[in-house]
C-alpha cells in the first residue's frame, strides 16, 4: 500500500508543476458556474443539482482525456518505466497509483462545486437525497472514464493519441445506448446495459441501485485490469 | 552471484536473445560488448526484471528476478542507456521517491539519499531540477537512483554514452571506486573503457554468446601470431628485412614508414608462443644498429571483436 501511496503522490504532484491540473480545474469550474447560473435563472423546477449533474458528466467527458493523456505513456518517452518496473513493485502498484492520483484531481474538481448545493441550502430547501446521490453518481461516472483514459493511455504512446482514443471510447460508451431503439429487443438492452450514461440516471434521480454501483465499479476493474495486462504484456 | 540460465527472448517472431547463459561471480565486473542490436540492452533488461525473458531465467544470489516476490530485485541497481529521469523533479525529492519505491526503511530514507548524493558528488545541484541539469549530471543522477538501496549488484548500461571526455574519466573512476564492493556488468560501446574496467568479458553477436573469457585468454584465442615492431638507425647498406628473416621463428617482415627521418621501421611477425625480442636484439648490436623502439604488439579488445562479430 506505501507503494501506491508513493506513486500516487509523484503523480498527483507531477499534475500541479504542468498547466494540465490548473486548466482542467479552471476550465470544469467556469463551465459548471455558467451552467449553475443559467439553470438557476431558467429552471422552473427544484431539479437544479439534477441539471448540473449531467452537465458536469458530459464537461468531464471532455476534459477526462486531458487529464488522462499522459499517465502511463508519457513514463515509456522520458524511460522513467524502466525505473518503476525495475523496482520491487508490480505492476498494480504503478496502475493504482497513477488511477488515484487522477481520481484525486476530479475529486478536487467535484470539490470546487460543491458551494453550489450549499448555496442552494441556505436559500431554499432542496432534497439533500439526490445531491448526495448525484455526487456519488458522478464521481462513479467520472471514476469510469478515468479508469478509460488510463487504459488509453497504456495503449498509445503520444498523448494526443492517448486522448483521442479515450474520448473516442467514451463518446461511444455514452451514446451506445441511442443505438438500441433501432436493435432487436436483445441486442437493445445489452447496448443499454454497457452504455455509461444509462446506469447514471438512478443516481440523479436519488435512488441507490445496487446494479448500477455494481456496474460502475466493475467497469472500472475492467479497465484497470486491461491496463495492468497491457503493461505486462509489452514486457 | 548472479545467473543467467538458457536466456530466450522473442520480440514478435524475431529471436533477440538466444539460449545466453553466463555467471557473474560476487565482487566481479563483467563487461558485455557487441554491436548495436546485438542484444545486450535486452540482456540487462531481462536480468533487471524489467523484461520478462520468453525462456530461462535469472537469479540473483538464488532468488529469481522475476519470481514477483522481490528479493533480488532488492539488490539490483540498474542505470539504462538513457537514464530514467522525471525531469520535473527536484534531485533530492527524486532521489526520495526511488529510495521510498526501492523499499528502503523510512528511516534509512535520508541517510541513504544523502550517501548517494555524496557518492555521485551531486550536493552542488541536489535542490536543482533535473530538467535543468547538464547531460552529465543526468548520469550522476541516474548513477545516484540506481546506488539508493545500496545494492550489491549493478547493472550499467553504456554509462558514459554522450559524455564529453572529462565526464567520461570522472564516470569511469565512479564506476572503479564502486567496483570494490559490488558485482558490476556493464555494457560499453567502447572498447579501451571494458578492458579498463572488466575482469572478464562477454561478447554477444545476433543475440548468442560468441565468446566469454578474460582479455588476455581472448587476445589468444583469436590470434595465433604475435607481431614485433622495431625502429632502428642502420648507416650501412645491409637490408635489414634479409637478415631478419635469417632469424629463427620470424615468420615475416614488412617495412614501415618511419616517424623520422634517417630511421627503418619494421613489423615482425612470430608464432605467439616465441618471444624472439633477445635475438633481434643481439642481431642489431651485431650489425651496429641503434635500436630506437622494440614493441611486441599484442591483440586488442577490438581484434577480438572484430573478428568475433564481423
Amino acid at each position: 500500500m506505501s507503494k501506491i501511496i508513493t506513486i500516487f503522490k509523484r503523480e498527483l504532484a507531477s499534475y500541479f508543476v504542468s498547466p494540465v491540473a490548473y486548466l482542467a480545474m479552471t476550465v470544469f469550474s467556469l463551465i459548471i458556474g455558467y451552467f449553475y447560473v443559467v439553470i438557476l435563472f431558467h429552471a422552473k423546477d427544484s431539479n437544479i443539482m439534477q441539471y448540473l449533474f449531467n452537465n458536469m458528466a458530459v464537461v468531464f467527458l471532455l476534459l477526462c482525456p486531458i487529464i488522462t493523456m499522459n499517465l502511463i505513456n508519457q513514463d515509456r518517452q522520458q524511460g522513467t518505466d524502466i525505473l518503476l518496473l525495475t523496482a520491487p513493485l508490480t505492476s498494480w502498484h504503478i496502475v493504482l497509483g497513477k488511477f488515484f492520483a487522477a481520481i484525486a484531481i476530479y475529486f478536487i474538481m467535484l470539490l470546487l462545486t460543491v458551494f453550489y448545493p450549499v448555496f442552494l441550502v441556505i436559500w431554499g430547501s432542496p432534497d439533500l437525497g439526490p445531491i448526495l446521490t448525484g455526487y456519488l453518481g458522478v464521481f462513479l461516472l467520472g471514476s469510469a472514464f478515468i479508469s478509460v483514459g488510463l487504459f488509453s493511455s497504456s495503449v498509445t504512446k503520444t498523448p494526443v493519441g492517448s486522448a483521442v482514443i479515450s474520448f473516442g471510447v467514451l463518446l461511444l460508451l455514452w451514446i451506445i445506448s441511442w443505438a438500441s431503439g433501432f436493435l432487436t429487443s436483445g441486442m437493445g438492452e445489452v447496448f443499454k446495459n454497457i452504455s455509461v450514461l444509462d446506469h447514471f440516471d438512478s443516481f440523479i434521480k436519488g435512488v441507490l441501485v445496487f446494479q448500477d454501483i455494481a456496474f460502475y465499479v466493475l467497469f472500472i476493474f475492467l479497465w484497470l485490469f486491461m491496463t495492468f495486462r497491457s503493461i505486462e504484456i509489452t514486457r | 552471484m548472479i545467473k543467467i540460465d538458457n536466456l530466450i527472448k522473442y520480440y514478435g517472431q524475431n529471436k533477440a536473445i538466444d539460449n545466453i547463459s553466463f555467471e557473474v561471480k560476487t565482487g566481479e565486473i563483467l563487461g558485455l560488448l557487441g554491436p548495436n542490436g546485438a542484444g545486450k540492452t535486452t540482456i540487462m533488461n531481462i536480468i533487471t526484471g524489467y523484461l520478462y525473458p520468453t525462456d530461462g531465467k535469472v537469479e540473483i544470489d538464488g532468488n529469481n528476478v522475476h519470481d514477483g516476490f522481490f528479493p533480488a530485485k532488492n539488490k539490483i541497481g540498474y542505470l539504462p542507456e538513457q537514464p530514467p529521469l522525471y525531469p520535473e523533479m527536484l534531485v533530492k525529492d527524486f532521489l526520495t521517491f526511488v529510495a521510498r519505491i526501492k523499499g528502503v526503511a523510512p528511516s534509512e530514507i535520508k541517510n541513504n539519499v544523502a550517501k548517494a548524493i555524496k557518492t555521485t558528488s551531486l550536493d552542488q545541484v541536489k535542490h536543482r531540477l533535473i530538467s535543468n541539469l547538464s547531460k552529465g549530471y543526468k548520469q550522476r543522477v541516474g548513477l545516484a537512483q540506481a546506488l539508493i538501496n545500496d545494492p550489491s549488484f549493478l547493472i550499467l548500461d553504456e554509462p558514459t554514452v554522450g559524455l564529453d571526455p572529462q565526464q567520461i574519466i570522472d564516470i569511469r573512476s565512479l564506476i572503479t571506486k564502486l567496483a570494490k564492493d559490488r558485482t558490476i556488468i556493464l555494457s560499453s560501446h567502447i572498447l579501451s573503457e571494458v578492458s579498463t574496467l572488466c575482469e572478464r568479458v562477454v561478447i554477444i553477436d545476433k543475440g548468442r554468446i560468441v565468446a566469454t573469457d578474460s582479455q588476455d585468454k581472448l587476445t589468444r584465442k583469436v590470434s595465433d601470431v604475435k607481431q614485433i615492431f622495431i625502429e632502428i638507425e642502420a648507416n650501412d647498406d645491409k637490408k635489414p628485412i634479409d637478415i631478419f628473416l635469417d632469424i629463427e621463428n620470424i615468420n615475416k617482415v614488412d617495412k614501415q614508414a618511419s616517424k623520422t627521418k634517417g630511421k627503418e621501421a619494421y613489423l615482425i611477425e612470430t608464432p605467439v608462443n616465441e618471444d624472439i625480442r633477445p635475438l633481434l636484439y643481439e642481431c642489431c648490436v651485431k650489425n651496429n644498429w641503434i635500436i630506437y623502439e622494440l614493441t611486441t604488439l599484442d591483440a586488442s579488445l577490438e581484434d577480438v571483436y572484430l573478428k568475433l562479430t564481423s
